[in-house]
């Protein structure tokens, strides 16, 4: 862009506007230095802190559903295409075999142990 | 004295009667542009307590909705000039009737008060240009005063009034050759 000013334009920049009149510039600056408006302040933040508990409280509810219907209610599962369970099976059972191994447990009593809080009862009652 | 030095001269008087501490850019902005606000303000309302009402109110809007939205201080003039226009037509809205029976009036400003600063010399000069300035048809005078009092760009002031680029430079470009041939004519009478 041109910046160079013709004769008029500089004319024109050398006029001053009228000031704005003091009681409207303080209006403003008064406004703008109340005390960061607590009352829109806590309405801002309580409204974000409401926001923040629903997103929480249904990132929680997607985690808990999605995790039962992840966790295998059975160590094995009927079809391969459930791959992640099938994993945590497999998973499982090699936990539950070494366990087994170093223990008294019979091997055979290892397929009674389906889950989690079973292996961990009869690791308490030993 | 240089105009140079009363512009000088006028911007250490506006410094010291300023009484904004320039704590944020909205205190610059405020100290730097308001004055160009009022004047803007002042071209559409046409009553100059209404506009100082209009840019206190448009100011003060614009720093509601931005201040915390991370807009940057170059963007915040063409901000409060768009947030006065947004603020003098929802007035005009309010005020329909009202407004059309002063369009009606005509183009002349209900209280002819000076636009600008009195000048410590060619004061035939400024009131001539004065003068001129009014006469402008409103679109081309709002263009001129937002080119040359805002500072805006041909695209900022595209924004604000929501015409084009082109439009805008356009109607820049003939309000000054209206003011030309008015003042030369002046001159030649």
């Amino acid at each position: 862009m041109n910046s160079e000013l013709d004769p008029l334009e500089q004319q024109l920049s050398h006029l001053r506007p009228m000031r704005l009149p003091s009681s409207a510039r303080q209006g403003i600056l008064h406004e703008m230095q109340r005390p960061v408006t607590r009352r829109g302040a806590a309405f801002w933040l309580s409204s974000h802190r409401a926001g923040f508990q629903v997103a929480l409280a249904g990132a929680l509810s997607v985690v808990v559903l999605v995790g039962s219907h992840w966790l295998p209610r059975s160590p094995r599962p009927e079809s391969y295409a459930d791959q992640p369970a099938f994993a945590t099976s497999n998973a499982l059972a090699f936990l539950e075999a070494r366990l087994a191994a170093g223990s008294l447990i019979h091997i055979n009593s290892v397929d009674e142990l389906h889950s989690f809080s079973m292996l961990t009862n009869t690791q308490i009652q030993r | 004295m240089t105009p140079s030095a009363a512009i000088n001269l006028w911007q250490n008087v506006s410094s010291v009667t300023d009484d904004a501490t320039e704590e944020t850019m909205w205190h610059r902005v405020l100290h730097r542009c308001g004055d160009g606000l009022f004047l803007y303000a002042r071209q559409l309302c046409r009553n100059d307590a209404d506009a100082a009402d209009v840019v206190q109110e448009a100011f003060l809007r614009a720093w509601r909705k931005h201040a915390s939205n991370g807009v940057t201080e170059p963007d915040l003039p063409a901000l409060c000039y768009s947030a006065v226009r947004y603020v003098v037509l929802d007035h005009q809205r309010q005020a329909a009737r009202r407004f059309r029976r002063e369009a009606a009036a005509g183009e002349t400003w209900c209280d002819q008060q000076p636009l600008f600063e009195p000048g410590l010399e060619q004061a035939e000069e400024r009131a001539a240009l004065e003068t001129a300035i009014r006469t402008l048809p409103v679109e081309q005078r709002e263009v001129v005063s937002l080119k040359t009092w805002g500072e805006l760009t041909f695209q900022q002031i595209a924004t604000v009034t929501d015409e084009s680029p082109n439009t805008v430079a356009s109607r820049y470009r003939l309000a000054l050759a209206t003011l030309r041939q008015r003042l030369g004519k002046g001159h030649h009478e």
